[in-house]
């Protein structure tokens, strides 16, 4: 087993070594944490750049590292394929980016607590091991230690109530929805004698799926679909997502969602193959409801944070409907399409957060859309960025968020869910409304606001944003042959 | 090339300061303007349907491809963009006071946009310029318009959206249909001319198509974002709206809704027939109550592009060739409009028509142009709009005599509105004293004025050279949707003869 200049060891090493990119997060996750303990309070740059070395070194070993064919490791609770690689890098750089976002941010809200890296780290752990899991133990133990981290991390503005309302709020939904999950897991072991996915498969595939076995999926369903803010397990997003610093919500709406995505994807394509009578229907309407309640719901909202967690949970719609396309024909055009999409909506809602992130202030860490009023005379930059941004969340070409619907929508038609696409297409319209009014306030109406300090890492970061969009947008096929590999490892 | 200069010269503009932008993007629209009449000089009427493709794979996993190629009629209507495009940066200054160089910018986005959108032979192409146009358009009202902008740009943008995301569904549907087919995906658009569509599908996906171009031409009861848009927009906005982007509409049917789904398109003759005689009549006697001239002319829109339709659904030659040049013809009648509602606005800064009167002794030059204008556009003999209306009634004639009476009646009334808009603004006693000393036309205006006029004759007088080149293409088409269709339909349609 040989690639490259590389001797891949076998056995427990040979697992291990496939682990490196994540004992290179842990291993950073804990230095930050032991230097917490011996610099000054003051000074957290130090802590933001080891976060920053260490997620670029893990970006690196997964870009550049050996990648032969897909294999599982650790008796099979983990599997390492294109799959999981593909969300690995993505988590990864998203991580990175709110990363390079943090200190000012955090400077500027006063919050000055270095274990926030260290936290950030722990959630990206978990949502690599989530992305990586093979065994519904495996994703439950991933997903916890991906929450518990985020819990903290949305509640960690102590001195602020709603921030400390919403980790309360995200911790005791959070923990319900643990249980439900724990529960469905509990009912697919009885019914499987096994939490293993290809075990499960077995007992699918062999025609002994029972009462008991589709059961347990369905609290799998409402588990995930929390995860996922699907309609109606979306309560705590709004809310959640307006009281956590903007940092912890972009990392909430990008990776959380993300890797619950990756989960949710793996589940159902690969544990329950070939079982999609049975799931199609009430994936079908939690989809169309979470597309249409999110998109407007969304429209009578003020706050714009509220209004891009309203926006995310129609995206998740968006996102479910690759996944109710999947109807397990060993067609892996929809998983390709749920991944270009996951990444797309990545990208995008990063780079509307990175200007969010930017108008927060210790005094009032609000974001009123009125706030935007005028913002395109005082930065035209930011405002050029942030309406691009939104323009490709509302999916107008040439952006990659419409290369992204215009694919999801593609195997949608394609596997017959016509009348799915038509309610994805009305909620689409929907959604243009609130993607347009903050373009409006920034551009059409006149505003005094502050002039607000840009550092070089945000810089940096809308930069790189915007021109993933417009690429990727031009250009899709520089990023459908890694989602079509890694759709395709799925099942191989 | 055509789409790509005017975009590289918008997107200069957005970076480069106000003085330079002025220059740079006349000289862009000027060398678009000279290509497209290289063009026009290098067109063959007689040889292949679609010539000057250019193809280039772009996103070969799902066969999408950057396929452009013209024919007679988006020859003819990149023409009229492209000569719309100077017009419009000529009439850009004074008028446009704040940020003029990020408006130029769009403009040119705007026309890059349009030209590609009547170049585009492939559905995923077409659909993503037809979206790219909605953005520049959408802060040209929304940053340069007037008092209710915004209300006014984000009507216009939603309707659009709701009727294309639908048109995407339905190319979506498409493409799965040529998949099952031939095992392979295209969206070139003349893999569907022809491939069987069934009839029951066909009526869907026409719907579909039917609903986005019918928002955009517009058609009655469809048609409320146009009065609002116009309004508000500034003046180059509303040029190139009422110019082009409705010609986009009904430019989609030619190209799209009607050539590919033919059977589907005869069982909606009656309601097409029905909608555009009602838009015809409608428009022009809600046009006679307007008391803001620039309302008057987008209302009087709605009943020309009626007439458009109108030809269109008449199914002959003639219909179609009409249909065509009236759409030719109201982009410079009515641009022209605009343009000298523009021009009063920036003396006056008000567009109710009471407010003016007797403006012909102080303003003769202007008033010789306006009357001139508006005899094109009411159609009189020897002037543009009186070909393509003439051709269009004797073309519905042979398929619905009672329904062109009707649209007669329209003819009729645009004279009446038009002629008493006329008259209340130009005649009568000068008693406003704000109108006794208002300038004549500048050397400026005039500059912009003079090529419109100049065509708005030509067009009236010589229209064989654009017939010559709408006609074959425009047999080529209906010849295409005869073979293809039922022979039912096929019956309905032609009565069993040859168009």
């Amino acid at each position: 087993m040989t690639t490259g200049d590389y001797t891949v060891p076998v056995g427990l090493a040979s697992d291990l070594f496939r682990m490196a990119p994540l004992l290179a997060v842990f291993a950073g996750a804990m230095a930050v944490m032991l230097i917490e303990a011996v610099v000054r309070p003051t000074d957290r740059w130090l802590q933001a750049g080891i976060s920053g070395i260490t997620l670029m070194f893990a970006l690196g070993l997964l870009v550049l590292g050996p990648s032969e064919g897909a294999a599982t490791a650790f008796s099979g609770m983990l599997r390492f394929d294109a799959y999981g690689a593909f969300f690995n890098v993505l988590l990864v750089s998203g991580a990175l980016i709110v990363v390079m976002l943090s200190p000012d941010y955090l400077q500027s809200i006063g919050v000055k607590v270095g274990e926030y890296y260290a936290l950030i780290l722990f959630a990206l752990l978990g949502m690599m091991l989530l992305a990586l899991g093979n065994d519904l133990m495996m994703m439950f133990v991933a997903v916890e230690i991906m929450s518990i981290a985020v819990y903290v991390l949305a509640a960690i503005k102590r001195e602020d109530s709603r921030s400390v309302e919403s980790g309360f709020k995200y911790f005791i939904l959070g923990a319900f929805s643990s249980a439900l999950l724990l529960y469905g897991i509990a009912l697919v072991y009885g019914a499987t004698g096994t939490t293993g996915l290809d075990g499960v498969q077995a007992t699918v595939a062999a025609g002994e799926a029972g009462a008991l076995l589709y059961t347990g999926m369905a609290l799998l369903l409402v588990g995930f679909g929390f995860k996922v803010a699907a309609v109606p397990f979306h309560m705590w997003t709004p809310d959640v997502y307006q009281g956590a610093p903007v940092t912890v919500t972009a990392f909430m709406a990008s990776g959380v969602k993300a890797a619950s995505f990756a989960a949710f994807g793996r589940v159902l394509l690969v544990g329950f193959l070939g079982s999609s009578t049975e799931w199609v229907c009430p994936l079908w309407i939690l989809c169309a409801l979470t597309m249409l309640v999110g998109n407007v719901a969304a429209l009578v909202q003020t706050d714009l944070k509220r209004i891009l967690a309203y926006s995310s949970i129609g995206h998740a719609g968006f996102a479910m409907m690759a996944l109710v396309a999947a109807d397990g024909s060993g067609n892996t055009e929809p998983a390709s399409a749920l991944l270009f999409y996951l990444a797309a909506y990545t990208i995008m809602t990063l780079g509307a957060f990175a200007v969010l992130g930017l108008m927060g202030s210790e005094e009032r860490d609000t974001t009123e859309l009125s706030d935007l009023a005028g913002l395109a005379q005082r930065h035209p930059y930011l405002a050029a960025s942030l309406a691009l941004s939104l323009l490709s969340l509302a999916g107008i070409p040439p952006t990659v968020g419409f290369v992204g619907k215009f694919q999801l929508f593609m195997v949608t038609v394609h596997e017959g869910f016509v009348g799915l696409a038509v309610i994805g297409a009305i909620s689409g319209a929907i959604g243009v409304y609130y993607y347009l009014r903050p373009i409006v306030l920034m551009y059409m109406q006149p505003g005094e606001g502050k002039v607000l300090e840009v550092s070089r890492a945000t810089r940096v970061v809308l930069s790189l944003v915007a021109v993933a969009i417009l690429a990727f947008g031009l250009l899709p096929s520089a990023l459908l042959p890694f989602c079509r590999v890694a759709a395709a490892s799925l099942g191989g | 090339m055509l789409v790509l200069l005017p975009l590289i010269a918008g997107l200069l503009c957005f970076v480069v300061d106000d003085r330079e932008a002025k220059p740079l993007s006349l000289l862009a629209t000027l060398v678009t303007f000279a290509l497209s009449l290289l063009l026009w000089h290098g067109y063959d009427p007689q040889g292949p349907a679609f010539q000057f493709a250019e193809s280039v794979n772009w996103i070969p996993e799902f066969g999408i491809r950057y396929a452009l190629g013209i024919d007679g009629i988006s020859l003819l209507l990149i023409l009229l963009t492209t000569f719309l495009g100077p017009v419009v940066v000529l009439s850009a200054t004074p008028a446009v006071q704040k940020k003029l160089h990020v408006y130029l910018g769009w403009m040119l986005v705007l026309e890059a946009a349009m030209i590609g959108t009547f170049a585009a032979m492939d559905l995923f192409l077409f659909y993503v310029f037809w979206e790219l146009m909605l953005i520049p358009m959408y802060f040209l009202i929304g940053v340069w318009g007037g008092k209710d902008r915004i209300y006014a740009t984000i009507k216009f943008f939603i309707y659009t959206m709701v009727g294309s995301l639908l048109m995407l569904v339905a190319i979506i549907w498409l493409y799965r249909l040529h998949m099952d087919v031939y095992g392979e995906y295209s969206a070139l658009v003349t893999d569907y001319y022809g491939i069987g569509i069934a009839r029951d599908a066909q009526m869907w996906l026409f719907g579909a198509f039917a609903l986005a171009f019918a928002i955009k031409v517009p058609m009655w009861p469809l048609h409320t974002w146009l009065p609002d848009a116009h309004v508000q927009a500034p003046t180059g906005g509303s040029v190139i709206l009422a110019g082009v982007l409705l010609k986009m509409g009904t430019y989609g049917f030619v190209r799209f809704a009607m050539p590919m789904f033919p059977d589907a398109t005869v069982a909606f003759t009656p309601l097409f027939i029905g909608l555009s005689v009602i838009g015809i009549i409608y428009g022009a006697l809600v046009a006679m109550v307007q008391d803001d001239i620039k309302k008057l002319v987008a209302y009087s829109s709605v009943s020309h592009l009626g007439f458009v339709m109108l030809g269109l659904f008449a199914f002959n030659t003639m219909g179609w060739s009409g249909g065509i040049y009236q759409m030719l013809s109201h982009g410079l009648s009515t641009g022209a409009l605009f343009l000298l509602v523009g021009v009063l606005y920036e003396r006056r800064h008000t567009r109710e028509i009471s407010e003016y009167g007797g403006i012909a002794s102080v303003m003769p030059a202007y008033a010789f142009v306006l009357m001139l204008v508006t005899f094109s556009s009411i159609g009189l003999p020897g002037l543009n709009g009186f070909v393509g209306e003439f051709l269009v009634l004797l073309g519905s004639f042979e398929r619905s005599p009672w329904m062109t009476m009707g649209a007669t009646t329209g003819v009729v009334l645009g004279a009446v509105y038009m002629l008493w808009m006329v008259e209340r603004v130009l005649y009568g006693p000068q008693n406003n004293p704000k109108n006794a000393d208002l300038p004549d036309l500048t050397r400026r205006e005039w500059t912009y004025l003079v090529p419109l006029l100049v065509m708005i004759v030509v067009m009236g007088v010589l229209p064989g050279p654009f017939l010559a080149v709408l006609e074959p293409s425009v047999d080529r088409i209906l010849g295409l949707m005869q073979s293809n269709m039922e022979p039912m339909s096929a019956f309905k349609m032609f009565g069993g003869q040859a168009p």
